[in-house]
């Protein structure tokens, strides 16, 4: 067993100090050690999408990264969105689109497109299902999906987003 | 539809569901978030060989590494438990034995050979690497067609052939058919295997409690007793002394109700250990080593008219079960589906079936999401497709000519089905309506001109639903299938809680339920919930699976519901000093009929019936609790629809183009209208899947090639179209609550239509598709354009 390395990191807002073997990934990490298990394993091998979470806020995959190169970042899970009591929009549009049905893969998504309607917030049609090509749903058939992210759009610009 | 006062308030309504919040937000309970103190984690070495004798296992190294606390193998494990034996006594079938581990003989590439528990997942992994294990390569069978023909190298050694089950049937009189056809169309098709693939792999925690003596298994699971009343079984444990808990599941499909192998070997280990064990499953052995489906072939022949119509069928379907079956299934269980859904709504008199299921060294056949459906409906709706193209007619006049119309109804079809209540016709129409079916031809008449592909095509079907001991061969230990149970139960200040044997997975069955129960109580939605998922609750059912929980479930909590509900009236009726008859109970409170300014809130009923038995009418028992069990209807609530899609297909570089999707669907009663859409768009995907991208391909000696998900293709979201979704208001007059099912008829159309499609497209080409999936090498192989592989 290789040595432990002493690391910090800033997630949802609040510093954590860990003491993980190089080669635990982020998403194990996040998981095991400081217990967000919102963020999911689909397939550990970056296909997915499930365990996205936003790192130094970019979306990326945690089942490709090793929890010591997460060093001094700043992670945002889906445990981070909600305000309190109050849900992200984009939560909200997914809970009440039935954007989900088991679950499992929602994290990943809503943590992708968090980050995708920042960075476009006005997409096409088009651009919402290659916004999502990266993150696999098997129950919706992603149509309660577009819709969910089509309602958070409205919401996000409603509330200055 | 059945007996009911109730009014619906909530049925009917698309209530958004109950179970979301914590989902979207991240705090859903899924196996593997769940940990304990002293939790250790199982990892299994598995054969890189389909066929092999193991000739020795060398396990020092891997015991001797830190943090391991045990390495075991079939030899040291298997002897704790009877072995599973499976198809004993079924017609036809051949018995198998299945153990923990395999021992001896490796017959599958992922067949598990050694498990290894240690402190953490990331050493249990280590200590595999550890562990030596000589193998003899024996011959491998790959090839379905081969075993039929009982060819092949046995894979069970107590086994003559690859034919683990034969079976044949007919019914009118086939030669009289064939002599009266004025042609005799046929066809091979031939479907690729699949598998699940849930978001969520498999999982558990096993926890041999050493000091109460009692077993407790979390799983990710779509049932809880059948769970529970199998390992007690295995384990010779009373029943009480197992406790199944089914957390947030993340999907099925048909991959979470059976009894794996290696489960058993888990369940070992924490028993030798004492310690709670998980095993969760990654990815590769969920596509490797797991469970799949649909490796399905049906040879099929219809004697026909000129004019289209069928008199007959022979069919000789085979089913690739892989090297094993799995408990509680038998090898034979699924095969019959598919014979039935060959004539499936048509009126086909004279009809000539065999079925064989034979052994491979692939992975074991679980029922994926409709069983049978997919290549049961393709083979039926495109023979439909080739039979008009023979005869130079539209495939929807073919259709017209056969379909079981409503005067026609009851229809006693030759593959044993009553059809009634079936709006095959109906729903038919309304989608070709809704696509615009006819104004269509003009349009591809033009695109042809222009060089474009355009194609229409129909999958049109019934699904029969809630595959049970009456309907399909099951070993003991789901002799509940036929039934589920429900206990409703009013606490103190009037807030309800159902407790049901059905396990949803995705299904928002805690929504729908509520409605239905709230509905049947006449309280608001809010103040009700359903509970599931632990066997310690009192209710006793199969599960959710094979399109029954609405139904079931839905029954179940009516059932007890309306019992609780005639205890209230008559506390309402004592309290109030107003004749029962005249009672009636709406949005949470009871109320006079001939003057409804009286009423009494149901808090007052549930707070009289927990306190003061004096305030009660003589006689009647304290508290509000009821406990009901609902039977399958002897008359089957069968769901139909039509499925209608248009595509283009790119002649140069193969692609596939979903243009226009439009699904029309008879479920009966809808309880959620969002929900059951939801249902039905995504049965399409999967459909959808299937035909365009997914296959597990295995070579010659038996190796997975397709491992990853960059190899096993889902759809993504820029691969399925918008599908647009009628539902046909007919509610069964066989259920209670008029429900029918939604989760499956999706398979059904959504092949059918897609393949017909691009059939239909590529009709100037002359071609027949007869292999999946249609990905474009295979669309340029038959067209022309490149040559055909190997």
């Amino acid at each position: 067993m290789a040595e432990r390395r002493a690391l910090r990191m800033t997630v949802n807002g609040t510093e954590y100090e860990g003491l993980v073997e190089p080669r635990k990934s982020l998403a194990d990490f996040l998981r095991i050690d400081l217990g967000f298990t919102g963020t999911h394993l689909g397939c550990e091998h970056g296909v997915c999408g499930a365990c996205t979470i936003l790192f130094n806020g970019a979306a990326v995959r945690s089942c490709l990264l090793f929890a010591v190169q997460a060093d001094g970042a700043e992670i945002m899970t889906v445990e981070g969105l909600a305000t309190g009591e109050q849900l992200h929009p984009i939560q909200e549009a997914f809970w009440e689109n039935h954007g989900l049905q088991c679950g499992f893969c929602t994290p990943g998504f809503i943590m992708s497109i968090y980050a995708f309607l920042r960075d476009n917030p006005n997409p096409s049609d088009k651009e919402i299902r290659v916004g999502l090509s990266g993150n696999l749903c098997r129950c919706t058939g992603y149509h309660d999906i577009v819709s969910s992210v089509k309602a958070a759009i409205t919401k996000l610009e409603s509330t200055g987003g | 539809m059945a007996e009911s006062t109730v009014k619906s308030r909530s049925v009917g309504a698309r209530i958004k569901p109950v179970e979301h919040r914590k989902l979207v937000t991240g705090y859903g309970n899924y196996i593997d978030d769940i940990q304990f103190p002293r939790m250790a984690h199982a990892a299994f070495l598995r054969s890189p060989y389909a066929h092999a004798y193991i000739k020795e296992i060398d396990t020092s190294k891997a015991k001797n590494l830190p943090g391991v606390l045990a390495v075991r193998t079939g030899q040291e494990l298997n002897s704790r438990v009877r072995p599973l034996r499976i198809g004993d006594g079924f017609p036809g079938v051949k018995p198998l034995e299945v153990t923990p581990l395999a021992v001896d003989k490796v017959r599958m590439v992922g067949d598990a050979v050694a498990v290894v528990v240690a402190t953490d997942r990331y050493v249990a992994e280590d200590a595999l690497e550890l562990i030596e294990v000589q193998y003899e390569p024996l011959p491998v069978e790959v090839d379905p067609e081969k075993a039929a023909r009982g060819e092949g190298v046995p894979i069970h050694d107590h086994l003559n052939d690859n034919i683990i089950s034969y079976e044949e049937g007919n019914a009118g009189d086939i030669d009289e058919a064939y002599r009266k056809a004025d042609r005799i169309i046929k066809e091979t098709f031939r479907h690729q295997r699949c598998t699940h693939v849930p978001m969520e792999c498999r999982g558990m925690i096993a926890h041999w409690n050493p000091g109460a003596r009692n077993l407790t298994v979390w799983g990710s699971l779509q049932w809880t007793y059948p769970q529970r009343n199998i390992l007690a079984d295995i384990f010779h444990l009373p029943e009480n002394k197992v406790r199944v808990i089914v957390p947030d599941v993340g999907g099925a499909f048909g991959q979470k109700g059976q009894i794996y192998p290696g489960d058993l070997a888990v369940c070992l280990m924490s028993i030798e250990l004492g310690v709670p064990v998980k095993w969760i499953e990654d990815r590769r052995e969920n596509l490797t080593a797991c469970s799949q489906a649909r490796e399905h072939i049906v040879e099929i022949e219809a004697a026909v008219k000129n004019d289209g119509t069928i008199l007959g069928l022979r069919a000789r379907v085979i089913d690739d079960i892989g090297a094993y079956a799995l408990y509680p299934w038998v090898p034979n269980s699924w095969v019959g589906i598919i014979i039935a859904y060959l004539p499936n709504h048509y009126k086909i008199p004279n009809y000539k079936w065999e079925a064989i299921c034979v052994l491979t060294n692939k992975p074991p056949e679980a029922p994926y999401r409709g069983p049978g459906h997919a290549v049961g409906s393709w083979a039926r709706e495109g023979l439909i497709d080739i039979i008009a193209r023979e005869l130079g007619l539209d495939p929807l006049e073919v259709r017209l000519k056969n379909i079981v119309r409503e005067e026609d109804q009851p229809y006693h079809s030759s593959n044993g089905w009553i059809l009634e209540n079936v709006s095959s016709l109906e729903t038919l129409e309304q989608a070709l309506q809704a696509i615009g079916y006819r104004d269509f031809r003009a349009e591809q008449q033009r695109a042809r001109k222009a060089n474009r592909y355009l194609g229409i095509g129909i999958g049109s079907f019934t699904n029969e639903n809630g595959a049970n001991e009456r309907d399909i061969p099951i070993n003991l230990g789901l002799k509940n299938a036929g039934q589920e149970v429900a206990t409703v139960r009013m606490q103190p200040t009037g807030r309800v809680q159902a407790f049901v044997s059905v396990a949803p997975h995705g299904q928002g069955l805690e929504t729908t339920l509520s409605q239905v129960l709230a509905d049947e109580l006449g309280v608001p939605l809010e103040t009700v919930e359903i509970l599931h998922g632990d066997s310690d609750m009192p209710a006793d059912g199969a599960g959710t699976f094979a399109d029954r929980s609405a139904i079931l479930g839905g029954g179940a909590v009516i059932l007890a519901g309306r019992e609780l509900r005639k205890k209230m009236l008559k506390i309402a009726s004592h309290l109030m000093e107003i004749p029962e008859e005249d009672l009636e109970i709406q949005d949470g409170y009871a109320l006079s009929r001939s003057a409804p300014e009286k009423r009494l809130a149901v808090f007052d009923i549930a707070q009289a019936a927990f306190s003061d038995p004096g305030a009660f009418p003589a006689g009647l028992e304290g508290g509000l609790v009821s406990t009901r069990r609902y039977e399958y209807p002897t008359r089957r609530a069968t769901s139909n629809g039509a499925h209608v899609a248009i595509v283009e297909v790119d002649v140069e570089t193969g692609k596939v183009d979903i243009k226009r999707y439009v699904a029309v669907e008879d479920c009966g009663r809808v309880i959620n209208p969002m929900i059951v859409e939801g249902q039905i768009r995504g049965c399409v995907a999967q459909g959808l899947g299937g035909v365009l991208l997914e296959h597990m391909v295995y070579d010659q000696s038996g190796q997975p090639l397709t491992a990853t998900f960059l190899d096993y293709l889902l759809p993504e979201a820029t691969d399925v179209p918008d599908i647009e979704v009628h539902l046909f208001d007919n509610p069964s007059p066989f259920t209670l609550g008029g429900f029918k099912s939604a989760g499956e008829g999706g398979i059904c159309g959504s092949v059918a239509a897609i393949i017909n499609a691009v059939a239909d497209a590529l009709a100037p080409f002359n071609v027949r598709i007869n292999r999946l999936p249609l990905k474009p090498d295979r669309i340029l192989q038959m067209i022309g354009k490149i040559p055909q592989a190997s």
